[in-house]
Order: C-alpha cells, then sequence, then structure tokens
C-alpha cells in the first residue's frame, strides 16, 4: 500500500502532475516543497521529481500545520522518523482547531489506545467512528483524511492502490494530540544532598529511598557523597542493603569483573587477528579514550593512569555484553562515573547501570533514538505548537539536531561539573522516566525566541543548537523541566478506552504522565 | 579546492561575517572513518588552530567560514559527521543538498582508506546527484607510519566512475590550514562557475602536505 504525493512547483495552484488529478477541491492542489533537491526518502513513483510515495505501512504520522503562522503545509512522518518534505498548500483559510491536528498512524497488536476521538473534528460523526474504527481502521483513517484533501481517493482511483484493504498485521490506531495546557508553574530547586549517615538504619539500610530519591532530584547530591550515592542511584547496591551486605557485593562483584577483565587480557595478538569485532572495539576504544574529557585533571596528560581505568573499564563492558560492544559516546559515560568513584570496579558497575537505562541509544538499529526523537516531537507539540511548526516549515521537524543531548545524556551540553548533578537527577527517576525528554524540551522552549526570531533555517538551527553546549545554565534548565512536567500532570486528559483495555492497564508511571496522550501511546 | 584567503581574521570576525552577504554558499560535508582527523580538519579550518585531542563527534557538527576567491564571497558551511557506522541513519539526513563532500581517510591507518570507496557510495547514496568530492589522506606529518601511498589515492581518484570530480589531497591538520593557504596559488582549482568541472588529482607535493 502506498499513499503518493505529488509536488509541483507553482504559487498559484497550476501545475499538478498529469498522471494523476483529481478529484479534490483546487484549494488542495498540492503545491511546492521546500527543498527541490531532496532525495526522496523513499521509493519515488515514476510521476516526475516531485513526487514521493510511501507504504502505508510506513507511515507515522500526518500533522497539519497550525494556521497562525500564515501557512498551510502538512507533514507525513514515516516510520524511520523521517519527516518527508513539507507538502505545502496554499489559498486555503479554513480554521480548525489547533487541537485537532495530529494524526499517529500505528499498529499495534492489542488495540489498547485510548485516545480522545471527540477530538477527531476532522472526521465526521463521532458517535459511530469508534466502531467503524475498530473495524477497519484504515478505511476509516484514510476516509477522514481524505476529508481533507480527497487525495488519497483520487489516487486510489487513478492509480488502483488499494488504499482501502484492511490493515492485516493488526489494528491500526488514531489519537489526536489534544491538549489544553494549564499555566506553567515556578518551580525552585532545593539544596544538594549533604547528610547521609543519618538516613541510614542503625545496619546501614537507607531507611527511606523514595525520600532520597526526592532529595537528589531537588538539589543533586553534594560532591563528598557522590561517591556513596551514586552506587544506590545506578542500582549497584539495593537500597535496602545492609552495610555487610554491601560489603559481600562488593567482593562478588570485584570478582566478576575481573573475571570478565581477564577474558580480553588474555586474548592473544594471534587471536584477536581472527577477532574482527574485538578488534574493532579495541581500535575505538584506544582511540576515544585518548580523547574523553582529557581537560578533566582525572585524565589529563600523557600518562595518566585514568586514561587506563577508563580504557579497561570500556573493554571489560564490551565483555559483559558482547553484542553491544563499545559504540562512540560510551567514553562519555563512564569518565565522569570514573572521576566520581575514582574506582575502576566501582565505576565499571555503575556503568551497566547507566547502560541499562540508555543502552538502547546505543543499539546498531538506532530505532531507540529515533523513537526518542519521535516522543521529544511529540511532546515538543503539545507544549509549543508555534515552535514545532516553525521546526516543521524549515525541515528540522525531526528534530535530529537534539541527537547528541539524547545519545549521551546532554554529556557535550554541560560542564563537566553540571553533568554531575544532571545525571544524577535524572537517575532518580523522578518525577518521570522520561524526564530527560523534558530537559530537552526545556531547552528548546528556552531557545524559541532565538530559533523563531532570527529566521534560522535547517542548517542554522543546527548550528546554533550545538553552539549552545556550555552556555546552558542548568539551575533554568532543571527548573523549566520540571515546571513543565508539573503543567503536564496537571493538564486533564480524556482516555476512551477502546479495544477492551483500560487506562489501569496503561503503566501506572505512564499514567502519572497525564495529559501526555503522546506517552500513553507510544510508551 | 579553493582555500584562498590568509588567516588573519580571528575567530570574531569570523563570527561577524556569518551574518554577511556572500555571493555563493556551499554546503559540504565530511566524512571518513573513526579518528581519522575530521573535526581536527574542520577546526583548523575555521580557526588555524591545531587541537592535539579533538572530542569524538556525537551526531553532526557545524562550521561556517567565507571565504573570499575571485573576488566572490565564498560562504562554505562544513558539516562534520560522527564515523561510526551506526551513526549513519542519523547523519545520511544531512547529506542531502550538499554540494560537495570531503571523503577523509588516515594515512598511517590502511583500513580507513579501504573504507573511503564506501563512504563514496554512501555519499553518492544519499548526497545530491552532482556532489562533488574530494578525498583527503590525513596526517601527513606522521609519514613515518604511512600505510597508504598518495599515488593510491591518485588511482583511487581516477578510477571512481562517477559523475563528479575527485581530487586527492594530503593534509596535515596539525600544521592547520596555512599549509593550504600555501599551495593554493598553484593548486588546481575549479572555476566557481564551470557547470562541468574538470576531473584533477594533484600530484603530491611533499613540503606542503596539501
Amino acid at each position: 500500500m502506498f499513499c503518493c504525493f505529488s509536488h509541483a512547483q507553482d504559487e498559484e495552484g497550476g501545475v499538478e502532475d498529469s498522471h494523476f488529478d483529481p478529484g479534490y477541491e483546487p484549494d488542495w492542489a498540492v503545491i511546492s516543497t521546500v527543498k527541490k533537491d531532496r532525495p526522496p526518502t523513499v521509493l519515488c513513483v515514476s510521476s516526475g521529481e516531485w513526487a514521493f510515495s510511501l507504504p502505508l505501512s510506513e507511515l507515522y504520522s500526518l500533522r497539519r500545520a497550525r494556521f497562525s503562522l500564515g501557512r498551510n503545509f502538512m507533514v507525513l512522518t514515516s516510520r524511520g522518523g523521517d519527516p518527508l518534505p513539507p507538502l505545502h498548500f496554499h489559498g486555503l483559510h479554513q480554521k480548525v482547531p489547533v487541537d485537532a491536528r495530529l494524526f499517529l498512524a500505528f499498529p499495534n497488536d492489542s488495540g489498547d489506545v485510548s485516545p480522545s476521538f471527540d477530538r477527531l473534528q476532522l472526521l465526521d460523526d463521532g458517535s459511530d467512528l469508534v466502531s467503524r474504527f475498530i473495524h477497519d481502521p484504515y478505511a476509516t483513517t484514510f476516509g477522514g483524511f481524505s476529508k481533507v484533501t480527497n487525495f488519497f481517493r483520487a489516487l486510489c482511483t487513478k492509480r488502483n492502490f488499494s488504499l482501502l484493504k484492511p490493515w492485516t498485521q493488526g489494528s491500526l490506531s488514531v489519537c489526536v494530540q489534544g491538549v489544553e495546557l494549564g499555566p506553567r508553574p515556578e518551580v525552585t530547586r532545593g539544596r544538594p544532598l549533604d547528610q547521609w549517615d543519618e538516613l541510614l538504619d542503625p545496619e546501614g539500610r537507607v531507611l527511606d529511598p523514595q525520600r532520597v530519591k526526592e532529595l537528589v532530584f531537588r538539589g543533586g547530591v553534594s560532591p563528598a557523597l557522590r561517591k556513596e550515592v551514586w552506587k544506590f542511584l545506578l542500582g549497584f547496591y539495593p537500597w535496602s542493603s545492609t552495610r555487610q551486605q554491601r560489603d559481600d557485593i562488593l567482593r562478588v562483584k570485584t570478582d566478576e569483573y575481573f573475571r570478565m577483565k581477564v577474558q580480553w587480557k588474555s586474548v592473544s595478538e594471534e587471536q584477536e587477528m581472527r577477532n574482527s569485532l574485538l578488534r574493532g572495539y579495541r581500535n575505538l576504544i584506544e582511540r576515544d579514550v585518548s580523547r574523553t574529557d582529557r581537560n578533566n585533571t582525572f585524565f589529563s596528560g600523557s600518562d595518566n593512569p585514568g586514561l587506563t581505568l577508563l580504557h579497561d573499564g570500556l573493554m571489560t563492558y564490551c565483555m559483559y555484553n558482547f553484542d553491544l560492544g563499545y559504540v562512540q559516546g560510551m567514553s562519555d559515560l563512564l569518565a565522569p562515573l570514573l572521576f566520581v568513584t575514582q574506582n575502576e570496579v566501582e565505576s565499571f558497575w555503575c556503568l551497566t547501570g547507566f547502560m541499562e537505562l540508555v543502552h538502547q541509544n546505543f543499539e546498531e538499529s538506532q530505532e531507540a533514538m529515533k523513537k526518542q526523537l519521535l516522543q521529544l516531537s511529540l511532546l515538543l507539540r503539545a507544549l509549543d505548537p508555534e515552535l514545532c511548526d516553525f521546526l516543521d516549515s524549515q525541515d528540522s521537524g525531526s528534530l535530529c539536531f537534539c541527537f547528541r543531548w539524547l545519545l549521551i545524556w546532554f554529556k557535550r551540553e554541560f560542564s563537566f561539573e553540571d553533568i554531575l548533578t544532571l545525571w544524577e537527577v535524572m537517575w532518580s527517576r523522578l518525577p518521570c522516566e522520561n524526564f530527560h525528554l523534558l530537559v530537552a524540551c526545556s531547552i528548546l522552549e528556552s531557545q524559541r525566541g532565538e530559533l523563531i526570531g532570527s529566521d534560522h533555517d535547517f542548517n542554522t538551527i543546527l548550528k546554533h543548537i550545538n553552539e549552545l553546549t556550555m552556555k546552558l545554565d542548568l539551575h533554568t534548565v532543571l527548573c523549566g523541566a520540571e515546571a513543565i512536567y508539573l503543567q503536564l500532570a496537571a493538564c486533564k486528559v480524556r482516555l476512551l478506552p477502546i479495544g477492551g483495555a483500560t487506562v489501569d492497564q496503561i503503566k501506572p508511571s505512564v499514567v502519572q504522565m497525564t495529559g501526555f496522550n503522546a506517552f500513553v501511546i507510544l510508551t | 579546492m579553493y582555500f584562498v584567503e590568509h588567516f588573519s581574521f580571528t575567530m570574531q570576525s569570523a563570527e561577524l561575517e556569518i551574518e554577511d552577504s556572500f555571493d555563493f554558499l556551499f554546503k559540504i560535508i565530511l566524512v571518513g572513518d573513526s579518528n581519522v582527523g575530521k573535526t581536527c580538519v574542520v577546526h583548523s579550518f575555521k580557526s588555524g588552530i591545531f587541537i592535539e585531542k579533538q572530542q569524538n563527534t556525537i551526531g553532526v557538527d557545524f562550521t561556517v567560514r567565507t571565504l573570499k576567491i575571485d573576488g566572490k564571497k565564498i560562504k562554505l558551511q562544513v558539516w562534520d559527521t560522527a564515523g561510526q557506522e551506526r551513526f549513519r541513519t542519523i547523519t545520511q539526513s544531512y547529506y542531502r543538498s550538499a554540494h560537495g563532500a570531503m571523503v577523509a581517510y588516515d594515512i598511517t591507518r590502511r583500513s580507513t582508506f579501504e573504507s573511503v570507496s564506501q563512504w563514496i557510495r554512501e555519499v553518492e547514496q544519499y548526497g545530491a546527484a552532482s556532489v562533488l568530492l574530494i578525498l583527503i589522506g590525513n596526517k601527513s606529518d606522521l609519514h613515518a607510519n604511512r600505510q597508504v601511498l598518495f599515488e593510491d589515492a591518485c588511482t583511487l581518484a581516477q578510477n571512481v566512475e562517477a559523475a563528479f570530480v575527485l581530487m586527492a589531497r594530503e593534509l596535515m591538520a596539525r600544521n592547520g590550514m596555512t599549509a593550504i593557504d600555501e599551495i593554493s596559488l598553484e593548486a588546481p582549482s575549479l572555476t566557481l562557475n564551470s557547470s562541468h568541472p574538470v576531473r584533477d588529482t594533484l600530484a603530491p607535493d611533499k613540503n606542503c602536505r596539501c
């Protein structure tokens, strides 16, 4: 199944592709694209250079632009996360409520999605929509889309594409991003956690782990306590462990670490000749170690023992998770852990804990990165549709300029000292799992004036974002992120269960993010 | 290529020039294996300063410099990309609309040269049809450890069957781009208005290592 679009370069709406005409209204004649020389991201049909086609199964979302910008355009995003060139529509002045702009199309197994169907104002009578939808999601969905353009139908007829054939591999869900946000609260941050012993019982158990996490979220950890607290935050020590148990854990884990270390240490040169994977990992690690945080005293100078520790920790991680191996960016994760723990074994196990949270970022498919970028764009859309529309109009709606932020949790954006604080805040997993996305939103929102005001384009947006490095104020960013969370959490959400699923079946941590349709659906 | 201007201006004046008008805007992507020195090349191009240990590049980075060539103001956007294979999905989205691509390898590591064909295919596949290519052999100051002959690069450049011009150059980012400034007078260059640039390879020049 394909949906096809033709871009004709014409201000007046005249030049359409002769291959298919239309039963669509002249107002919706599809006009120009922004970037002429952009190669088609997907299979291109033979209807001229302005056309592109996208298998329906690859369609992730379809979104109309906000009209306040004075531009009418529609952006289709493929499952791979790439937005296709915006389709501009000239001469359309129909008003549509802001809320009903986003459609997400995705297959899912159980249909346990709960969109606000009453917001689907582009689809007609809401009454039997749900049943029609469940019965034949694609037909219903694209029936609805066709009310916008009549475009799919025209294509179907002309090209004999069976667009309306039901989706065979599961159901399709459509949701509307429709969140009315209340005011954003003021947030103040707290002092760093600087008492530790009094938070423990006589055997050394943490009395109230939740309280500790809250303190860490609110103010971070004072430098002197980091070495201890991080091991809890990263799961090396269970919160409920006694001192005695922790000693035992350390002993066992030390043995385990050195057992894995010996594995790569004992590979002979000859063996390595025949092990291209290991050789590749070692090469990359050696090269990256020599250029990771070299300004930090722990890694500066040519014979600094810190370099060996970094190297060995990363090599041992390869043995711990050989499928993943070493991927660039991981040295950025280990360096602060080494700096704080000053200990090879502890930093290694802290790394494994950290990687539990982020290892998917480094996987070959990069699916997790694409997913996070999509989630971020949905979030941003709820928070700041105008900024989103601006980015869309500059072909930057995919937010791929945020890649570095998400991959290594802003490591390159803040000073080393600030990163220690930011990471421990995010390791608290409060107030929600995806707080790092809210941090990203907070930064993006802080740049909205600059981005829109200076009329940046695809190129300079990336440049501007990259150049924020070391210029951001962590305190402001964190306050902003938490305020966004509170704002989203406070806003009402209407969840209409369909397909037998109820809200209860959605993970509690997700429901916490009420108002957050994007997360409810994507998680 | 056309590195003509001297490096007299400072970072600030370079920044200011970004806002200035220009006659031509060229977007150039810089690709190649990990740690061949892409970022160093960009950095010396931008500021004339060699930094021994650049951090590895995550995702894509971006540098702008404006040059005067033949009396025209040329604004160059250089896109520096992450080298590791798995990040190509993200870097590829920046290939499009590039006018030129620099494929870099490390003359002291044969494997990075062997990857060059793969990088060229990438650029052909994801870049614009008419993209110009230049092959850069970096770290030529480490000639004692040389594993790739300059002649090999020239041969490769000549053998690439594609609708673009390929030049091979060796470069020593360590020396700053002053090396390039020196050679530019004699270097073969593409005239800016030429719609059909000529295939060209540059003979090795031990003096300026460009």
